[in-house]
């Protein structure tokens, strides 16, 4: 079997080995998969799942969580602090072996596609009922009684934080995004699934927040350079570059997921 | 099962080699003393043209890479011997010479004179190999034993995996010495002549080639052409100067240690935004290279 | 590239016996043993000393004595501490000749410590056992005249056909110089390699070129220019290609 038959360059990552970037990249990056409000900051330990994060981290003073805004008590200037952690992520090229689609997501697994499962935990901080008694009052929004600004809100004292995670499976495609020389390999969410809860509605709620958050902060910050899926070729002479392989019957999908891993195939061009 | 797998096509390959050939340069200078001859050169060497054949027994032949020699320059000094008159005995008796005429010298050069000779486009050279591709995890000398990756990498001294030709055999030919060289050096014969002596009156000129049994004589006894100028150049470049063998030890040690034909840092960087942040970082091991006869396949797998 | 050229060598066309010049010699037997000084003259202007021991002991049976390097040595004063010396076994012969410059020597020898002013030899008149030889290079014709006695010869200086074998192959021309005259009286002197006059009569032996190589009459004070280059011709940049 050659690799390079319709092309000059090609690369492919096993699933196994994406998955190993995955985890370095929770590993070195904890900020992108943690999120919480600045209580969180000075008392890591109260995080729903602790963070291993790479020394590094904390020798070059990199963030462990990227911090959020407080949960609003609506209708008043108070807020809730709380976590979101991405706990697991874990992808499954076609053919799926280790990731079992769930009925919503109509299985099997197409071809092109890849599974993704996700594990989300979110910790509310609660604050006590006999403290909370002392903040009820009138004067609800003490800054202010502009409808539309609320102004800045204060956190509300923390009691217990309450813990609990969802799984999810997700239905994604690869896509190669980018202009011309700066081409990446992207992941699209096709669908998402939250293991059943109760009722629909929040279920569905749940499925769409969750989604939105992977889509938004996680997926659209994890996106393959072309030179990374091929280690970076240096030294490519002078006047020569590498372009995707063009769609052709030879070349059906670029990038290619099948066997169990991506797959980009390239040409090597003279620049203009 | 591979984890990461890299495919180079023989045309793409050729490509990597072509940008590691064109960085080739060497300059040299030598010379030698033959007695009443000294020969000095100095050339700078290019690598122009060649091809590559990737082969199923795990190696590449790359035939006919040309030796570009520019410029190269050859110096050649001449002894040109004294010219003296006397010595002749006047009264010869059985027992030997009783008055001998001193001998007294006429004409000498001071310094030797100097002949510089453009040889540029003269000589055509090929060097042919077989070769192995040999990866290298290689640390960069920069950097300190104290360094994290992390640190090493922001530093700009990152190690790296590095791909190099490794030759198995080497070869240079001698494809060609134009046939002008001749003309070239039969030209600097003529101009030594010229210069020493051609101020001369004729009848000074006609006692000094009888004196020395030919002007232009001596001049190429000194040279020692012989009746094959391109055999003389080539010997004196090849067997005096060793300067073929200088240039496949240079090749050869270019493509095996100082010029890959391509690498990656170990670990490989993720190409995402930062922000500040620190880059991440992944870790490639186990890497491997096969040649075929189409392709060059490189597998590795990504580190824990 | 500086090219050193015996201009005198190439320029004379006169050779004398009582001035000598480059490319001449002479060959004066010393039968006797003694300290001798000698004095090189120009006219009659000393221009150098030098001292000649003539001994039983010593090894030499030639001593040849360059007058130019003695003049351009500055050996005039006797007081000089380093007055060059020469020894000679007696019976030896002592060889004065001119190496380079225009020359026109006369040369002396003196008895040292002698009373008489009177030189046991002067190049002036060569006596019997003296051998006066030069080393024509230019090819031409050349009267020869001994001026003592007025008897004349006629030699041609020319250069072999035969290269370098024929140059190597050449001896000088040996002619006797008597009261009866020069014998031979005419021949061929090989260039540069010249003729020598074995002396039999008080004589002062003149050579002059009477025609060039070319045919053309030559008088005894013409000479060729023939100047060293100050300046060669530099290669062209790049050399030759």
């Amino acid at each position: 079997m050659t690799y390079t038959g319709n092309c000059d360059v090609y690369g492919a990552f096993h699933e196994d080995a994406i998955n190993k970037v995955v985890h370095h990249v929770m590993h070195q990056r904890p900020s992108m998969f943690n999120y919480a409000t600045f209580w969180f900051v000075e008392h890591l330990v109260e995080l729903c799942k602790n963070i291993d994060a790479h020394s590094e981290v904390g020798l070059k003073n990199n963030p462990m969580i990227t911090v959020e805004p407080l949960l609003p008590i609506v209708g008043t200037n108070y807020g809730l602090d709380f976590c979101l952690q991405v706990t697991e992520l874990e992808l499954d090229f076609h053919p799926s072996t280790n990731i079992n689609l769930p009925p919503e997501l109509n299985p099997p697994l197409k071809e092109q596609h890849l599974a993704l499962r996700a594990k989300v935990c979110v910790g509310v901080a609660c604050p006590d009922k006999d403290i909370l008694d002392q903040y009820t009052t009138t004067e609800a929004r003490p800054g202010g009684n502009d409808i539309n600004d609320p102004g800045p809100r204060t956190a509300l004292p923390i009691g217990k934080i309450n813990c609990f995670c969802l799984e999810g499976i997700a239905d994604c495609h690869v896509k190669m995004t980018g202009g011309p020389g700066a081409e990446e390999v992207s992941i699209a969410l096709d669908g998402f699934e939250i293991v059943d809860i109760k009722p629909e509605g929040l279920e569905n709620a749940l499925e769409c927040y969750i989604a939105t958050t992977l889509r938004l902060a996680v997926l659209s910050k994890f996106k393959l350079a072309l030179d990374f899926l091929t280690l970076t070729i240096e030294q490519i002479p002078m006047g020569l570059s590498l372009k995707p392989t063009p769609i052709s019957p030879d070349v059906e999908f670029n990038p290619s997921v099948a066997d169990d891993q991506l797959a980009v195939f390239m040409d090597l061009e003279v620049a203009p | 099962m591979t984890e990461v797998t890299l495919a180079v096509s023989e045309a793409a390959f050729t490509n990597l080699f072509e940008g590691v050939r064109d960085n080739f340069t060497a300059s040299k200078s030598d010379s030698k003393d033959f007695g009443a001859l000294t020969a000095a050169y100095n050339v700078g060497v290019r690598l122009e043209n060649g091809t590559v054949d990737m082969r199923d027994d795990n190696t590449v032949l790359i035939k006919e890479l040309d030796i570009v020699y520019d410029p190269l320059s050859l110096t050649l000094g001449l002894d040109i011997p004294s010219i003296c008159v006397g010595g002749q005995c006047i009264l010869p008796t059985p027992w030997g010479c009783a008055i001998r005429l001193p001998r007294i010298c006429v004409f000498e050069s001071d310094p030797d004179i100097e002949v510089p000779i453009n040889l540029d486009g003269v000589i055509r050279s090929e060097i042919s190999g077989s070769f192995e591709v040999v990866p290298r995890h290689e640390s960069d000398p920069g950097r300190l034993a104290a360094m994290s990756d992390l640190d090493a990498h922001l530093a700009g001294v990152p190690d790296k995996w590095n791909f190099y030709l490794d030759p198995e055999w080497l070869d240079i030919d001698v494809i060609d010495i134009a046939d002008t060289v001749g003309n070239i050096l039969d030209n600097a014969v003529d101009w030594i002549v010229d210069t020493l002596f051609g101020w001369l009156p004729s009848w000074a000129r006609d006692l000094v080639d009888a004196i020395l049994g030919g002007l232009v004589s001596v001049v190429r006894a000194i040279l020692d052409f012989g009746d094959d100028v391109s055999e003389w150049l080539s010997d004196l470049f090849n067997v005096s100067f060793g300067l073929f063998d200088f240039i496949v030890t240079l090749v050869a040690d270019y493509f095996a240690k100082q010029y890959p034909l391509f690498g990656f840092e170990e670990p490989l960087p993720l190409p995402i935004p930062n922000n500040g942040l620190n880059p991440i970082l992944i870790p490639i091991t186990d890497v491997t290279i096969a040649v075929s006869n189409t392709e060059a396949v490189i597998t590795a797998d990504v580190g824990a | 590239m500086p090219i050193k050229l015996n201009t005198a060598a190439f320029k004379t066309v006169v050779s004398h016996s009582d001035a000598l010049s480059v490319l001449c010699s002479i060959a004066h037997p010393c039968q006797k043993t003694g300290s001798f000084q000698g004095r090189v003259l120009q006219g009659r202007r000393v221009v150098a000393k030098f001292l000649l021991n003539v001994d039983d002991n010593a090894t030499s049976t030639q001593a040849n004595i360059d007058l130019a390097s003695l003049v351009e040595g500055g050996q005039v004063s006797t007081r000089s501490k380093k007055m060059k010396a020469f020894s000679l076994k007696t019976g030896g012969y002592a060889l004065f000749y001119v190496s380079a410059g225009k020359g026109r020597y006369v040369v002396e020898l003196r008895k040292s410590n002698a009373a008489s002013s009177k030189p046991v030899f002067s190049s002036r008149v060569l006596n019997k056992g003296d051998i006066f030889s030069a080393q024509l290079i230019r090819p031409g014709r050349y009267n020869v005249t001994n001026t003592k006695n007025d008897k004349k010869a006629v030699y041609d200086v020319v250069v072999p056909d035969g290269g370098q074998k024929a140059m190597l192959a050449a001896t000088p021309l040996m002619v006797t110089c008597s009261d009866k005259g020069f014998d031979p009286r005419e021949g061929e002197v090989t260039a540069s390699v010249g003729v020598a006059f074995v002396i039999e009569t008080p004589s002062a032996v003149h050579i002059d070129m009477y025609k060039n190589e070319k045919g053309k009459l030559i008088s005894s004070l013409a000479t060729q220019k023939i100047r060293t280059p100050r300046y060669v011709r530099p290669m062209r940049a790049g050399g030759l290609s």
